[in-house]
């Protein structure tokens, strides 16, 4: 039970942090449950599974009834992402997983940077006019300030693209869905930070449920060790969803760089252990 | 509206429709997390913590009668699962209602390629 509550304990700052962010929080909740608490590997990651989509469930409410999360860009990039996933393979016979590890650390080091690089250098939002021809137009009232935003996806193709590519390879490199959605969102697709972040945690819930059934269904999942992790994450998520509202879009840029450091930095040391 | 240009399109992003989906949400979410503290507070009690396969219906529901917690947590996972889904089904709904068919789409596709890859993966 001292490991229940350990774990109940965690999982509120996993949810809180990952619903800030856009994460969810496994990258939280699997070493906390391994590593410290011992659980084998496999059930740690199913446990997580449901707190990732427990989290997701838990903020997006939230985020959609503020219109912040963006819906249709969101199912867009599920859509690519998930069939990234069921052509899996495709990608890994050309390169192999230590290529992938190194070429994904870099890539988030460098994310990072440019994220870093639009703290200090903001730009100017370009005027969305209301008759813009692309698809992807919409709007949000930034909570800090009370200013109706309203934003343009951009490059709305190549970053189907690469939300394919990442569902193809997410398996592989181990790596969540979030940690990709909100480059994507906010760098290539020019989104602001804000909307990336909750248009990401909304999306986690789909991605993470196709998995989670699988754990389900062969029995590596075990209700009891998901209960804690599942209540954990729940108020964590609501607290993190409320605490986002009243962070500017540079804090939560911020927040994300520290993400995307220290992804970049465990993917180059897998590269380097491989 | 799936016929919208311009102005006409941005409206509908700006009046998309929010409520039900959101409520099914915090709905499925709610029922979880009662399903978890349930389990929680009857192992606290020392209930008998039971045991079974998660796919068997029928061991699940005579442990929710039963109290026993391990029930409990299964029928919480199983609407953390199934919210996410009922989520996507309430959103095509939704935008259906004000006739955003290209949205509907979206959302449909996500179902039918998440449903994919699932059964994939569970005979894989």
């Amino acid at each position: 039970m001292t490991a229940a509550f350990v774990a109940f304990l965690a999982s509120i700052g996993a949810g809180g942090f990952g619903s800030l962010v856009g994460i969810g929080g496994g990258l939280i909740i699997v070493p906390l449950l391994s590593v410290l608490l011992g659980y084998e590997v496999k059930a740690a990651i199913a446990a997580s599974l449901i707190g990732v989509i427990a989290t997701s469930l838990s903020a997006s409410p939230r985020y959609i009834r503020s219109g912040l999360a963006d819906r249709r860009l969101g199912m867009l990039l599920l859509v690519a992402a998930a069939l990234g996933g069921l052509a899996g393979g495709i990608t890994a016979d050309h390169l192999d997983g230590r290529t992938l590890s190194l070429l994904f650390s870099l890539l988030l080091a460098g994310v990072a940077l440019r994220m870093l690089w639009q703290i200090r250098h903001p730009a100017v939002p370009p005027v969305v006019a209301d008759d813009d021809p692309s698809g992807f137009v919409s709007s949000f009232v930034e909570p800090t300030t009370g200013e109706e935003v309203v934003y343009r996806a951009h490059r709305v193709l190549p970053g189907t693209l690469v939300s394919f590519v990442a569902g193809n390879v997410s398996g592989l490199l181990g790596v969540g869905g979030g940690v990709i959605n909100v480059p994507t969102l906010s760098v290539l697709m020019h989104v602001p930070i804000r909307v990336a972040t909750t248009t990401s945690t909304y999306m986690l819930a789909a991605t993470a449920t196709a998995s989670a059934v699988v754990y389900l269904a062969s029995g590596q999942l075990d209700p009891m060790l998901a209960a804690p992790v599942a209540l954990g994450v729940i108020v964590g998520a609501r607290l993190g969803a409320r605490l986002s509202m009243s962070l500017s879009q540079e804090v939560l840029r911020l927040a994300f760089v520290g993400v995307a450091a220290i992804f970049a930095f465990s993917m180059f040391m897998e590269f380097l252990s491989l | 509206m799936s016929g919208a240009r311009g102005p006409l399109r941005l409206a509908s992003r700006r009046g998309a429709p929010r409520r039900y989906t959101s409520a099914t949400l915090t709905g499925g979410v709610a029922l979880a997390g009662f399903c978890f503290a349930v389990a929680m507070v009857a192992e606290l009690l020392g209930a008998d913590v039971g045991d079974g396969a998660m796919t068997d219906v029928a061991t699940v529901v005579h442990g929710l009668f039963a109290l026993t917690p391990w029930a409990w947590a299964t029928a919480g996972a199983y609407a953390v699962v199934i919210t996410p889904v009922a989520g996507l089904l309430v959103t095509a709904a939704e935008y259906w209602r004000v006739d955003d068919r290209r949205t509907v789409l979206l959302a449909v596709a996500v179902l039918a390629v998440l449903t994919i890859s699932a059964v994939v993966a569970i005979l894989r």
